[in-house]
């Protein structure tokens, strides 16, 4: 999966929080666009991260694409 | 009747949560923060397993009693005092054997809603290490400071858990359906849940039951449109509707009387019903002490809901006979009593025995609030006036408590001695702490006076005589109301203890130190002795030590020792009302030295202690130390905002605006400094000094801060050798000396004065002493003697990390060290070794051996060890490696 898409996947906090990371923002920017505190930060980081990897490594057990087949689903 | 999935839905889409809460477990615990129903109380019970964990709910019922959510956790003998760490600890240990070699775990859940002695159990918990602990936290609630301080101060690590993304609550959805799902029911699901997977549940729950969800062709879809559903609790309260009407009654009953026995809930509601919640998934048993099981419902949130639909009318019922039930089992365990008429005085019923015995309970329990109310419920006489009027006290609300006590004065005025001498107490500390002071004070003793004759009384009536007088600032009439009665025999214990702390307070006051410690030896002597001494003596010595301490000179590091012991004992007894007062006395110890970042962190633990009552009264005192702390440390805005609420303090206490008038002035002054209105601060100082009567340790104190602020030297000089020849001890005679050379312009006495101070433990007033002597002497062209109280003058400011006063700006000819080779010298300072503070600044060693061999040639030392002794390595805290390798991590 590239990057763009996996980064859709994620839970939309985590999204943000990495977006911001990689345009060199700090962790109070991050906490004030959550309005999370910022001593939670490094690990919400953390997490978004490790989901990002997941995605990125194609582990995703079920992909959103997949359409259950019922023909009502198909349109 | 089809199981909920609420409480006990699967675990979908938390891997990595889950990870990063085992990880924070590892490093000592972890608070998971996240709105309703986004899966905390889930996720932290995959995070320690089953087995033997003990699990505790807060729930706003319990946390309207202290300790409220920790009653099935206490031992049945836990009445007899407050339940401490270790009796949690040991509770928590007795339910984990199966986990040998682990530390037990602790997993409190919703610690918002836990009342204010539980969350300092549960902090005191954190702290102690002795056992793992996991919260979670609802976002956006108010907490409970010591929860806050759980994580604000990285006792556990925080995880604010993220609702789930659309293929997260999809994987949700497939879990809880199983077979195949309609792209449709996934996308109505999540448009209504928002990742909310408890919304998930309850949604697909509810939507089985009403047939609006149906597999259909192997194939789970929606029959006819979409219901549209508004809150999550409104989603609750509609499955919850659906339960017969006895599980509901036993719903109710979790929600009201919860931690509950299995035993108390099976005398409460029926065998089916309990049955039907357990099989429905909407309550579960839980592990109690022993063989005590408890019930509990499966999710916080039920509780809410059920409370916030039930009439008050119902829920005053439903507590009424929840507290019958519990008063069967309570016995003489004085936290299930308090617990007991706890619920009858919510539930509105009149028991005013009970209510009478439960307040002063309510009060030992740190629940002064509760205290007032079971007060006020008990009704009148004196035993209620006195318990009412102690509570008032405790809240705050000293104006109340004349008027509740005046009108039983005729009556205690002919009761016996011991009746009135706890009707005097307790009016007496209301009046001085109340609008009318000191003043008023006098008035009610001069009629009290008379009641006995006998010597016990009249010592009792000098004491709080002598109090007054010193609350007035007037420390030498003071020491005349007890002079009499320092050398009579036969007082009481309890009567000689407060005579003696009275008597080294006044005597402080007025500088005479060699009379000062031989009370002090009288005192220590007596509270070795006595057996039955109150908790306050614990911490008398110590306390008078730091608050006479202009005159304690050379004792400084033996004072500190000895309040340092004293915080070790009070940690070990679990007493943290003593822990606070013993942080606000070593805060005030650090503050005189000029420590004022430790004294910072030592009044903040003291505040902490405080929200569980002020014996002390130490309150006022604290908010205007830490104003001046923050001004030391530049810290401006905060310690405006610490002066602000010290203001604020004293206009709702205007009896104690006397008493704290020279604390409020020095913190005035030093924030004054600290913005560079300098002038101001000395003019402020000086009106002080004026104004401080027979206080002789306050006029010292304001006439020296002012020479450093650029007042006639000359002047000060006449008035502090003045004073000096009045008091006993040393230090008032070294500040007249130097104010002397100062005004002479003697930089060589200076320097030997600068000696002196660090000598004396007093490292700020040496480092600025210093700091003048060097500037004075590069004018001079005296550079040898510069260096020298140049070095000294850095070797004592770094004691005083962060401060930086006017009189520390002067620019001196000092060992110009960079930010790096500083920086590398306080580590190398504090014991680590080349290749640590290479790992810590992320260098090579070979560069921090480098630095290390030029902060050695720029502060002419030739060694480590020299380094050590010139930086005062010796004197710090030993370096919290946790810290630095956290530092590293987020660098």
């Amino acid at each position: 999966m590239d990057r763009a898409r996996a980064f859709d996947r994620l839970p939309t906090a985590y999204a943000i929080a990495l977006r911001i990371a990689e345009l060199d923002g700090d962790e109070a920017m991050i906490a004030r666009a959550l309005d999370v505190p910022v001593e939670s930060v490094g690990r919400l980081l953390q997490i978004g991260e490790s989901k990002l990897a997941t995605l990125l490594a194609g582990d995703e057990p079920l992909s959103l694409d997949a359409k259950c087949g019922h023909r009502a689903c198909q349109g | 009747m089809d199981r909920w999935f609420g409480g006990a839905s699967a675990l979908v889409g938390r891997r990595e949560e889950l990870a990063a809460v085992r990880a924070a477990l590892t490093e000592g615990g972890c608070l998971i923060a996240g709105s309703a129903g986004v899966g905390k109380s889930r996720l932290a019970a995959e995070a320690v397993g089953d087995e033997g964990v003990v699990r505790v709910i807060a729930t706003a019922a319990a946390g309207s009693m202290p300790f409220g959510a920790f009653g099935h956790l206490l031992p049945a003998d836990a009445g007899s005092g407050p339940p401490g760490v270790s009796d949690l600890i040991a509770a928590v240990r007795g339910l984990c054997a199966d986990r040998e070699g682990d530390r037990p775990a602790l997993l409190v859940d919703d610690v918002h809603l836990l009342d204010d002695a539980s969350a300092a159990l549960v902090l005191a918990v954190a702290l102690s290490g002795a056992a793992t602990v996991l919260l979670t936290v609802r976002s956006g609630e108010p907490s409970p400071d010591a929860i806050t301080s759980v994580w604000k101060e990285r006792v556990v690590d925080r995880v604010d858990l993220q609702p789930l993304s659309r293929s997260e609550v999809r994987l949700l959805v497939d879990e809880l359906l199983g077979g195949r799902v309609h792209t449709l029911v996934y996308d109505w699901i999540y448009d209504l849940s928002r990742g909310s997977p408890l919304y998930v549940a309850e949604l697909i729950a509810g939507s089985r039951r009403t047939g609006r969800l149906l597999e259909r062709d192997g194939r789970w879809q929606l029959t006819g449109a979409p219901a549209e559903f508004g809150r999550l609790g409104e989603l609750i309260e509609a499955n919850v509707r659906r339960v017969s009407p006895a599980a509901r009654r036993a719903l109710e009953v979790l929600a009201i009387g919860a931690p509950l026995t299995l035993a108390q809930v099976e005398r409460l509601a029926s065998p089916e019903a309990i049955e039907e919640l357990e099989d429905g998934g909407l309550a579960r048993m839980t592990s109690g002490l022993g063989a005590r099981v408890g019930m509990e419902l499966a999710h916080p949130l039920y509780g809410e809901v059920i409370l916030d639909a039930l009439p008050g009318s119902a829920a005053r019922r439903l507590r009424r006979t929840v507290a019958e039930v519990l008063a069967r089992d309570c016995g003489d365990n004085q936290f299930e009593q308090l617990r007991v008429a706890t619920l009858l005085l919510q539930a509105g019923t009149a028991d005013p025995d009970r209510f009478l015995a439960a307040s002063p309970l309510a009060l030992r329990h740190g629940a002064p609030e509760l205290a007032n109310r079971l007060a006020e419920a008990a009704g009148g006489g004196l035993d209620g006036a006195l318990s009412l009027a102690r509570a008032r006290s405790a809240i705050g609300r000293f104006d109340d408590v004349e008027p509740i006590l005046a009108r039983y004065e005729r009556r205690v005025s002919r009761a016996s001695a011991t009746v009135a001498a706890s009707y005097a107490q307790t009016r007496f500390r209301a009046l001085l702490r109340g609008a009318g002071g000191g003043e008023a004070a006098h008035v009610v003793l001069d009629r009290m006076a008379d009641w006995h004759n006998d010597l016990d009384w009249r010592a009792l009536i000098a004491v709080q005589r002598a109090s007054a007088e010193l609350y007035q600032g007037a420390p030498a009439r003071a020491r005349e109301h007890l002079l009499p009665f320092m050398h009579a025999e036969g007082l009481r214990p309890d009567r000689r203890y407060d005579l003696l702390i009275m008597a080294i307070l006044a005597t402080s006051r007025l500088g005479l130190v060699e009379d000062r410690a031989a009370l002090d030896r009288r005192l220590e002597q007596l509270v070795a002795t006595y057996a039955d001494a109150p908790w306050e003596a614990a911490i008398g010595v110590v306390r008078v030590d730091v608050l006479s301490h202009l005159n304690a000179g050379p004792d400084l590091d033996a004072i500190g020792a000895r309040a340092q012991r004293a915080l070790g004992d009070a940690r070990a007894s679990d007493d943290r009302q003593l822990q606070g007062m013993l942080a606000y006395i070593l805060g005030e110890l650090m503050l005189v030295r000029g420590h004022a970042a430790q004294a910072l962190e030592h009044f903040q633990t003291a505040q902490d202690g405080l929200t569980l009552g002020d014996p002390l009264n130490a309150a006022g005192e604290v908010l205007l130390s830490i104003a001046t702390a923050r001004a030391l440390l530049g810290e401006l805005e905060e310690a405006c905002r610490a002066l602000d609420e010290a203001e604020a303090f004293i206009a709702r206490r205007p009896g104690m605006g006397q008493r704290l008038a020279p604390a409020a002035a020095r913190a005035r002054a030093m924030i004054d400094a600290a913005a560079g209105r300098e002038s101001a601060a000395r003019d402020q100082l000086i009106r002080l000094a004026r104004s401080a009567g027979e206080d002789v340790v306050t006029e010292v104190e304001a006439l020296y801060g002012a020479l450093g602020l650029g007042a006639d030297p000359n002047a000060c000089a006449d008035r502090l050798a003045i004073l000096a020849s009045g008091a006993q001890g040393e230090i008032v005679g070294l500040f007249a000396a130097q104010a002397r050379a100062l005004a002479g312009g003697d930089v060589a006495a200076q320097l030997v004065l600068a000696q002196r101070f660090e000598a004396a433990g007093l490292d700020l007033t040496a480092a600025e002493a210093a700091v003048r002597a060097a500037a004075a002497a590069s004018q001079d062209g005296l550079h040898d003697l510069s260096r020298r109280a140049a070095s000294l003058a850095v070797r004592c400011a770094t004691r005083c990390p962060g401060v930086l006063t006017p009189a520390l700006r002067v620019p001196i000819d000092t060992p110009a060290l960079t930010a790096r080779e500083r920086e590398i010298g306080v580590l190398a300072a504090r014991g680590l070794s080349n290749a640590e503070i290479a790992a810590t600044l992320v260098l090579s060693v070979r560069s921090v051996e480098t630095y290390v061999l030029r902060v050695c040639r720029k502060l002419g030392v030739n060694s480590r060890t020299h380094l050590i002794e010139e930086l005062g390595g010796s004197a710090w805290r030993p370096l919290d490696r946790r810290a630095v390798a956290r530092a590293r991590a987020t660098r």
